[in-house]
């Protein structure tokens, strides 16, 4: 089981390179969720305005499944407005 | 055993002299109780703001335990409103979760009276968009209870003055500007033919990260502001979050709401409003829990009342707050 730290190196060194991506506008540490349930793996989420089928997105903007072993979950949050 | 038409009598002949001593706010009939039980003899309540130890009282202010052979029964009720006071009203004293703000903005909430660690004066935080207008304010500016967009306005309606704020650091929010994208590849290319290892890259994510958006308000008077959050009551410590706890706030335009932390160690970009971008790091992440005008409200413990965060950002989809721990890191206060 991947552990937080691990995670939390992992979102160090990746998270200007996913901010960079079209629609990416936060990286975090949770729980990842499928099929809209929470399950018990750790996880990268990122945070994206709009979730985009594949094929809409051009190659350097594809958030990947997996980075360095650890899993990584998109997930569509709108835009974040100061409230 | 008494009854209630006994009860009744009694309550009628003495209420009025009952409710001219200091602290009572009301006389009901009700069943007796007994440390903390409720027992089966029906008797005269006597509702107190607050209950005191006999030695505090002056005589005239004693409830007596009978009167005409009616046993009372004195019960801490606090202050007694008019429910139909809403966060968007003017409150004196104001408690955390009603609407305040700068002068010149809508409107926020007020979340929670602290204490300066260093001169313990009462102190109201908020965020600085809310108090601080978002870096454009000057020290000692006006603020203003309800908040603008409310019907706050000066001079009647101030509560206190800007004390300090954190600023915020912006940046450009040029994503697809080709000429910031243009200018750092022509750089590029002369970092590379100089083998420099650092490259620029298009201005945007170069980051500049928050940990808070938070400030601090004088009370004009100590005593216009009150220690307890609506729905939720007095903060007496803090907690760091924790992924699935569960979680709650009152604020200005939504209420008193319920969460889930989704969440943590969040970095994220929040729009300002004309293309001002502001990237936080470290932050929380909870459900959906809040609108505009939220912002200030104090994140909390769902069990305990203990402060986990600042409230500030968010969408349909999701809530965003500064981890509390940096909020007093950055503002040297504390609660209680």
């Amino acid at each position: 089981m991947i552990n937080s730290d691990k995670i939390r190196e992992i979102k160090g060194k990746y998270t200007s390179e996913l901010l960079r991506k079209t629609n990416v506008v936060g990286v975090a540490i949770g729980y990842k969720e499928k099929g809209g349930q929470k399950t018990e793996i750790p996880s990268l989420v990122v945070m994206v305005r709009k979730k985009v089928p594949l094929p809409e997105l051009r190659q350097q903007d594809v958030v990947p499944s997996e980075i360095e072993g650890v899993v990584t979950d998109v997930r569509e949050v709108g835009e974040i407005k100061a409230l | 055993m008494v009854n209630l038409n006994e009860i009744r009598l009694a309550k009628v002949r003495h209420a009025t002299e009952l409710m001219k001593k200091t602290n009572v706010v009301g006389v009901a009939i009700g069943y007796k109780e007994k440390g903390g039980q409720k027992t089966e003899t029906p008797n005269l309540v006597v509702m107190v703001r607050k209950k005191l130890p006999l030695s505090e009282l002056r005589s005239q202010d004693v409830v007596p335990s009978e009167v005409d052979r009616i046993g009372t029964d004195v019960k801490a009720v606090g202050e007694i409103r008019a429910l139909n006071q809403v966060p968007t009203d003017k409150w004196r004293p104001a408690p955390g979760g009603v609407s305040i703000g700068h002068y010149a903005i809508t409107a926020g909430t007020l979340g929670a009276v602290v204490k300066d660690t260093s001169t313990n004066e009462k102190l109201i935080l908020s965020n600085n968009h809310v108090l601080a207008n978002s870096n454009d304010a000057e020290i000692g500016d006006a603020i203003l209870q309800p908040g603008p967009y409310d019907g706050g306005t000066l001079p009647d309606d101030t509560i206190a003055h800007l004390l300090r704020f954190v600023p915020i650091k912006y940046v450009l929010d040029l994503p697809d500007c080709p000429i910031s994208t243009s200018v750092a590849s022509i750089a590029n290319f002369f970092a590379r033919a100089l083998g420099s290892k650092h490259r620029l890259v298009a201005m945007r994510q170069q980051l500049e990260a928050n940990q808070v958006d938070a400030a601090l308000a004088k009370p004009v008077e100590p005593g216009m502001v009150s220690d307890e959050i609506l729905s939720i009551g007095q903060i007496v410590g803090t907690k760091e979050a924790e992924l699935g706890l569960a979680v709650r706030k009152s604020g200005r335009t939504t209420g008193y709401t319920t969460g889930t932390i989704e969440l943590l160690d969040a970095t994220v970009n929040v729009s300002y409003g004309t293309g001002k971008i502001a990237t936080f790091e470290g932050q929380i992440v909870t459900s959906a829990m809040s609108q505009g005008g939220d912002s200030g409200s104090l994140l909390v413990d769902a069990n305990e009342n203990l402060a986990l965060g600042l409230l500030f950002a968010g969408s349909d989809q999701t809530t965003i707050h500064n981890p509390i721990s940096a909020v007093i890191n950055a503002l040297n206060i504390s609660f209680a």
